[in-house]
Parts: structure tokens; C-alpha cells; sequence
């Protein structure tokens, strides 16, 4: 216990790890926040009518409603149509300019922020016998992202893993170290779960954080919704709520923090060099994402980069998963239950041998120099 | 010097792991460009691709009437058969028809038409191009009258300017020059090149500060002022070899992979630069381009030796160029106000060089007005010289730096 409290207090006071840690995670959470903040794009007057209108129709979708949204739908496009005979009458000289600018400001008065209507509307349009209720769900497809991979979170793993094992053996301190009684097996075993702790802590930081500052600043509501109210995930066979749907993926991510730290040992100790190590995860997180990023066949890898951006295991509409049906329709690639539950046992094996080759692999004997 | 640099040299292209991973990056560079852009692995694309070419290579090369005609009596006759034979693209009609349609190739002559019927708008636009410019300049000229009268000699120097820059344009000869349009924009070797100069320059001072050779190096003769020099050649020296290998690998691959035409035709006949103010060849610009990511590249190489003087630990240098390169890109990405100005001093701008020479954009020093191109490449040379000034001092500096306690 002695060797697993050390290594805690070496990574966090000595490398004052944790205020790299807390420093990643507070640029995390802002670049978060600055997202949802401008998420929806609108101007002051558009903003005001979408959430009118969200508040006044939101919900399960009934026939009163759908009655009341196409009549204001009629009503917007009368007011458009005014404005076009209004416009005509007074380049043909039938009404003053007086008169013009009056029933022209009224007119403008009841159509302003008409972004704001045209937006709501896509979110009505979306509703359906699959996703039967209506709701503004823009800030849970900011928290789902687009399928990429958190640099922060993958900077802030890589120092936390570089700091722990891979210094020591760049210094040379290892050799010192491993010739102690205590040495090797013990000591690797704690830098290891170590490492692993820290990891599965961060990760839960940052994406229950994320989570934590959508609720608390910017009111993000909705978590019984069905998953497919997400925009990216409208096309998805999975019957999950939107919570249930980002507990499952932030899983899985943490999975993949979990793989990419071993990785990173394994590397590390094969080139005994901080900053190759960093240079080497880096490109083996963000090429396969960047290169193959239309392959939906990554996604049944257990590699870091296809677990740390996730989406596609739950049928995100993107590059990967969608693809044209014969009748031109789009349809989505999926993982059943089943094979998700398989899957996700299979990467806990991974990470199992992992442990176990980074065990073996840092206890075993040099070569001389 | 010639010692220190030949060592310099040596330390970076000795280094297995370096040559491996610059080995492995270029080929997957090659990889990314054939899994992209090769048109010919999915049939249904090689077979549009082949119909494509069968039909355009017939109006290829210099603009006469009679390849004109050729195409307009082609299209009134497939015009004609789509009529007869229903228009729609059906793939089991491919075997029994394929022979009969003009290109020889597709399924229909709907596809047939299709084709001819581009190629006839892009004929047109480059015939007409000349007239189009024409305009522009006719209308230019009002400008200048009007901004004479009032006196605004700014703005007179830059009506001028324009009349100098696009007069005398016509396109005489046609080619499919969007292939070069995709190789112009073609970024992600940029992104590699960048990743292996952050990795070159991290350890060049922090590696000796790591192991401690730094302060014995500083007490010799040469350990100053002339060891930076040579770290310094050595850096742009290898740069530059990286650069030229990347350079070599991505047109060679995108000239086995897509049908590059036309690299003499001048830039204008591509689309996108339909309104450059530059009076180069394709092939030109090409070369052009190569050499402002070059200085581009060099800028961030004399960026990560600066961190490279500043910090100890080569990891942390190379953490600090990402977050660097990040806040840069961020920076790129808008525009107005003082960003505007800053943007003049990124040397991301050089990288994605192709975009300053879209359309007609200048800055106006003190009443001239000056290509924005030019004053960006004038601002990141400053930048790399005081970069390359303000890390000599560094390194040359009496002060020691502190020992930290192990």
C-alpha cells in the first residue's frame, strides 16, 4: 500500500499533475460551454421566438397542436405574402409612402425573428411515429459532438501516463529503482493501476462535467427524451433515453482512456522517450480517426480512436454509419444488443492483456547499454 | 561550423525512430491520397470516370470551332436518343447498351448527356472568360474616373492596380484543371509535415538541457553563439528536406491517382481562382505554393526552437507547438477587426496559402495598396527572423539557467 500511496503523491504534488489535470478540464468545460452558448446561431429576436415557441408546443405532440402550428405556419406566410402585395401597391403608386412605412413597420413587427420560427419548424418536422414528442434537444447534440475526439482529455492521459512510467525510464531512475527489494512486479503493478485510476477519474471528470455545467448554466433538460430526438442519433434502432444514451457512450470512452494509457505504457517502454511516446500516441489516436473516418468497420476494433469518439456504436448519421438504401433512402450501420455487450466485454479483455503485457514488458531484463 | 552542423545533421537522420516515423507518415500520405482521390477501385465510379474522359477528350487542348461544333452536334444527337429512349440511369442495361452510347462507356445516354452538357458550360466559361474580364475592367474603369474626380488616391492606385492585374486575360485552350484545383487544397500532408518539425525541434535545446550536456556545451569555444548557428542550419535543412519529400510524394501520388491537365494553362482557367490577380501558370503557382508552405513551415520550426530554449523538458515543447498551432488555426478561422491584422503575422496563413489568392485582397500601407499575399509572406519572414533572433539571444545569453533540485 506504502508503493500505491508514493505513486499517488509523487504524480500529484511532485508533478503537480493535478493542476494539469485541473487545467485541462477548465479548458474543456469553457470550449464546452462556449459551444452550447452559441449553439443555436440566432439573433436576439429569432432566439426569442424559438424558445417562444418551444415552450408553447413542447412536449408529446397532440392534434391540438399540430392544428395550432399549421395555422401559425398559415398565418406567418400571410403576413409574407402582405408584405409582397404591399410592396407591389406602392411601386405602382396606389398607396402613399406614409402609409407604406406604417403598415410595412407593423407587418415587419409580426414577422421578426422569423429564423427563429424557420428553425422551429425543422424541429417540428422532425417529429414522428418513432420520436413522437417534440423538444429542443440542440444542446444534447452539442454534448454528443460530432464523433470527435477530446484533445484535452487525450493531452491530459498522455502526460499523466508520460509522467508516471515513462520519465523514470528516459532518466534512467528505473534501473536504480528495480534493483530494490520492492522493484519491478510491485512497483509496476502500482505506477499501472495508478495510471488507470487517474484515467478513469479524469475521464469521469471531464465528461461528468460536461454533463454537470450543461444542466446547471445552460438548463439542459430532457434526459427521459428517446435518443433519436438527438439530431445525430434521429436514425438510431436503440430505444435508450438521451441520458441513458450518454451514460452508455461516456462508458465506453472511458474504456477507450483506459486502452489508450496502456497503449501509451507499451510505447513508452519500447522507446524510452517522453516526447516520442507523446508523438507516436497522438498519430495513433487522430490518423485512424482522420484516415478512416468513413469505415464503419473501426468501430469493431478496440482501438482507442474508435472508442474515444463512440458515437457510432449507438448509429450516429455520420460518414461511417450512414449509407444509401436502394430506394435512395439513408439508411444506418448498427451494433445489435447483443454484440455491443460482446464488444464491450471484449475491450475489458483487451485492456486485461494489456495490463498484462505492460506488466511483463517493463519487468522484463534489459539489454546492456 | 561545418563539424557542428554535419553533427547537428546527424543527431536528426540518425535517429531510427525519426527515419521510421517520417518513413511511415509519407506513406500514409500516399495511402490518404490513393484512398481519396483514386477514382478507378469503385466500378461505378471508374466507369463514369472512363465516359468522362472518353468525352472530353475530344474538346481537349486549344478552343477551335470545330471542336465547338463537334460537341454541339453531339449533344443535339444525344439530346435526340435520350428523348427516344427515356432518360434515368439503369444499371442492367450496362452490357447490351454500353457499346452504343457515345462514350462508349455508361449506361445510357442520359449519363452521355450529361457530360457533354458540363463540359459544353465549362467550354463556354473559358471561351468567355476574356469578355467577362472585359467587363470587369470597363466597369473598372468608371471606378477610377469617379475615385479621380474625388480625389481618393488610395483608391485610384488600387482601381489601377486592378486594371494592371486583369487586363489581357483570355483562356485559348481548355482543360480539366479542377484536379490541380483538389491538389491546391489538398492539406493533410501539411498537418504531417507540421507534426514532424514539432517533433524535430523539441529536442534540439531541450534535449541537451534534459541530459545535461547543455551547460558543458555552453563552456567551449563553439558552444555558443556558433553551435546555435549550427542547430539552426540544421533546422532548416531538414525542414526543408522534409518539405521536398512530402511535396514529391503528394503530386507524384495525386498524378498516378487523378489525370492531372494542364499545368501550363494559366491559374485563372481554374475555377476557384477565376479571380486571381496573379499572372502565373498552373504550374507556377504549384511551385509558388511549395515554397510559402515552406517559409510557413520554417516559421513553426524557428516556434518550436524558441520553446525548445524556453523549456526543459522536450515534452512539454511539443505540447506547448500543438497548443500554439491550436490557438493559431483558432485564429485563422476568423476575421475583421485587429484579427484581421494578426492574422498577417500566422504562419497557418502560408500554409493554406492557396485562399489569399482567390480573389483580389490588399492592404493598404501608408496610401499604396499592397497584395495581401505579399505583406502576409513579408510579416512571417519578420516573425521568423526576430523568432530566429530572440532564440540565438537565449541560447547565448551569460545567464545560467537554474538548476532545479532532483
Amino acid at each position: 500500500m506504502n508503493l500505491w500511496r508514493e505513486e499517488w503523491r509523487r504524480l500529484f504534488l511532485k508533478r503537480k499533475l493535478l493542476w494539469v489535470l485541473l487545467v485541462l478540464l477548465a479548458v474543456e468545460l469553457c470550449s464546452l460551454c462556449y459551444s452550447l452558448d452559441t449553439r443555436n446561431n440566432m439573433d436576439e429576436d429569432s432566439a426569442a421566438v424559438y424558445w417562444d415557441y418551444m415552450n408553447r408546443y413542447a412536449g408529446e405532440m397532440t392534434n391540438e397542436k399540430r392544428l395550432a402550428i399549421t395555422q401559425d405556419i398559415a398565418q406567418r406566410q400571410e403576413w409574407e405574402v402582405e408584405k409582397n402585395v404591399l410592396t407591389q401597391n406602392y411601386a405602382d403608386g396606389e398607396i402613399s409612402r406614409e402609409e407604406y412605412r406604417s403598415e410595412m413597420t407593423r407587418l415587419r413587427e409580426l414577422t421578426k425573428g422569423n429564423a427563429g420560427f424557420q428553425r422551429f419548424l425543422e424541429v417540428y418536422q422532425g417529429v414522428n411515429e418513432n420520436m413522437p414528442i417534440l423538444a429542443d434537444s440542440t444542446g444534447w447534440d452539442v454534448l454528443f459532438g460530432n464523433g470527435g475526439i477530446d484533445i484535452f482529455l487525450v493531452l491530459g492521459l498522455m502526460y499523466m501516463q508520460l509522467a508516471l512510467t515513462v520519465n523514470n525510464e528516459e532518466l534512467g531512475v528505473n534501473r536504480l529503482i528495480f534493483s530494490t527489494p520492492k522493484g519491478k512486479r510491485p512497483l509496476i503493478a502500482a505506477q499501472l493501476t495508478t495510471a488507470l485510476g487517474t484515467s478513469f477519474l479524469f475521464s469521469a471528470a471531464v465528461y461528468g462535467g460536461k454533463l454537470l455545467c450543461a444542466v446547471l448554466l445552460f438548463d439542459l433538460s430532457g434526459f427521459h427524451l428517446p435518443l433519436r430526438a438527438a439530431e445525430i442519433f434521429v436514425q438510431t434502432p436503440w430505444e435508450l433515453t438521451l441520458g441513458e444514451g450518454y451514460f452508455y457512450l461516456s462508458l465506453i470512452k472511458l474504456a477507450g482512456a483506459l486502452v489508450l494509457v496502456l497503449l501509451i505504457g507499451l510505447v513508452g517502454r519500447l522507446s524510452r522517450s517522453t516526447l516520442y511516446t507523446a508523438f507516436i500516441s497522438l498519430i495513433a489516436v487522430y490518423i485512424p480517426a482522420y484516415m478512416f473516418s468513413d469505415w464503419y468497420g473501426r468501430f469493431y476494433l478496440p482501438l482507442p480512436s474508435s472508442l474515444l469518439s463512440a458515437n457510432g456504436y449507438f448509429s450516429a448519421l455520420d460518414l461511417s454509419s450512414a449509407y444509401p438504401g436502394e430506394n435512395g433512402e439513408i439508411l444506418v450501420r448498427s451494433f445489435t444488443e447483443g454484440q455491443l455487450w460482446l464488444f464491450f466485454a471484449a475491450v475489458l479483455l483487451v485492456i486485461a492483456l494489456l495490463y498484462l503485457a505492460n506488466v511483463l514488458l517493463w519487468t522484463r531484463r534489459r539489454s546492456a547499454v | 561550423m561545418k563539424q557542428l552542423f554535419a553533427h547537428e545533421m546527424k543527431k536528426i537522420f540518425s535517429n531510427r525512430l525519426f527515419l521510421f516515423l517520417l518513413l511511415f507518415l509519407l506513406f500514409v500520405d500516399g495511402l490518404y491520397i490513393y484512398k481519396t482521390y483514386d477514382a478507378y477501385r469503385d466500378p461505378y465510379n471508374k466507369d463514369a470516370s472512363e465516359a468522362q474522359w472518353e468525352i472530353y477528350k475530344t474538346v481537349e487542348g486549344e478552343i477551335t470551332a470545330e471542336k465547338v461544333n463537334a460537341l454541339t452536334a453531339m449533344i443535339a444527337r444525344l439530346e435526340a436518343d435520350n428523348a427516344e429512349s427515356g432518360s434515368g440511369l439503369d444499371p442492367s442495361m450496362v452490357g447490351d447498351n454500353a457499346g452504343e452510347t457515345e462514350s462508349g462507356y455508361y449506361y445510357s445516354a442520359f449519363w452521355d448527356l450529361t457530360v457533354a452538357r458540363n463540359l459544353f458550360d465549362k467550354l463556354s466559361d473559358a471561351y468567355y472568360y476574356s469578355r467577362d474580364m472585359e467587363a470587369l475592367l470597363t466597369e473598372n474603369e468608371a471606378l477610377l474616373a469617379l475615385y479621380r474626380g474625388k480625389g481618393n488616391t488610395a483608391l485610384v492606385k488600387q482601381a489601377e492596380l486592378i486594371a494592371e492585374s486583369y487586363s489581357g486575360r483570355a483562356i485559348t485552350a481548355y482543360y480539366d484543371t479542377e484536379t490541380y484545383g483538389s491538389y491546391f487544397a489538398y492539406d493533410f500532408s501539411s498537418f504531417l509535415i507540421l507534426l514532424l518539425v514539432f517533433l524535430l525541434t523539441a529536442a534540439l535545446y531541450a534535449g541537451e538541457t534534459e541530459s545535461g550536456m547543455r551547460y558543458l556545451l555552453r563552456s567551449t569555444p563553439g558552444g555558443r553563439l556558433r553551435l546555435v548557428a549550427a542547430k539552426q542550419c540544421a533546422m532548416a535543412v531538414s525542414v526543408t528536406v522534409i518539405c521536398l519529400l512530402f511535396f514529391v510524394c503528394d503530386f507524384l501520388m495525386f498524378l498516378w491517382c487523378v489525370r492531372l491537365r494542364g499545368g501550363g494553362n494559366p491559374l485563372y482557367s481554374i475555377a476557384a481562382f477565376s479571380e486571381t490577380p496573379l499572372h502565373l501558370s498552373i504550374g507556377g503557382f504549384a511551385l509558388l505554393l511549395a515554397a510559402l508552405k515552406w517559409m510557413g513551415f520554417l516559421c513553426f520550426g524557428q516556434i518550436g526552437c524558441l520553446f525548445s530554449s524556453l523549456f526543459d523538458k522536450s515534452f512539454l515543447v511539443f505540447t506547448a507547438d500543438l497548443l500554439l498551432c491550436f490557438a493559431l488555426m483558432l485564429m485563422s478561422t476568423y476575421s475583421g477587426g485587429i484579427l484581421e491584422s494578426l492574422n498577417l503575422f500566422n504562419p497557418l496563413q502560408l500554409l493554406i496559402g492557396r485562399e489569399m489568392f482567390y480573389t483580389f485582397r490588399v492592404v493598404n500601407l501608408f496610401g499604396t495598396p499592397v497584395f495581401r499575399y505579399t505583406v502576409c509572406l513579408g510579416c512571417c519572414i519578420g516573425l521568423w527572423l526576430l523568432l530566429l533572433g530572440a532564440t540565438a539571444a537565449l541560447n547565448n545569453a551569460g545567464m545560467m539557467r537554474r538548476r532545479r533540485s532532483a
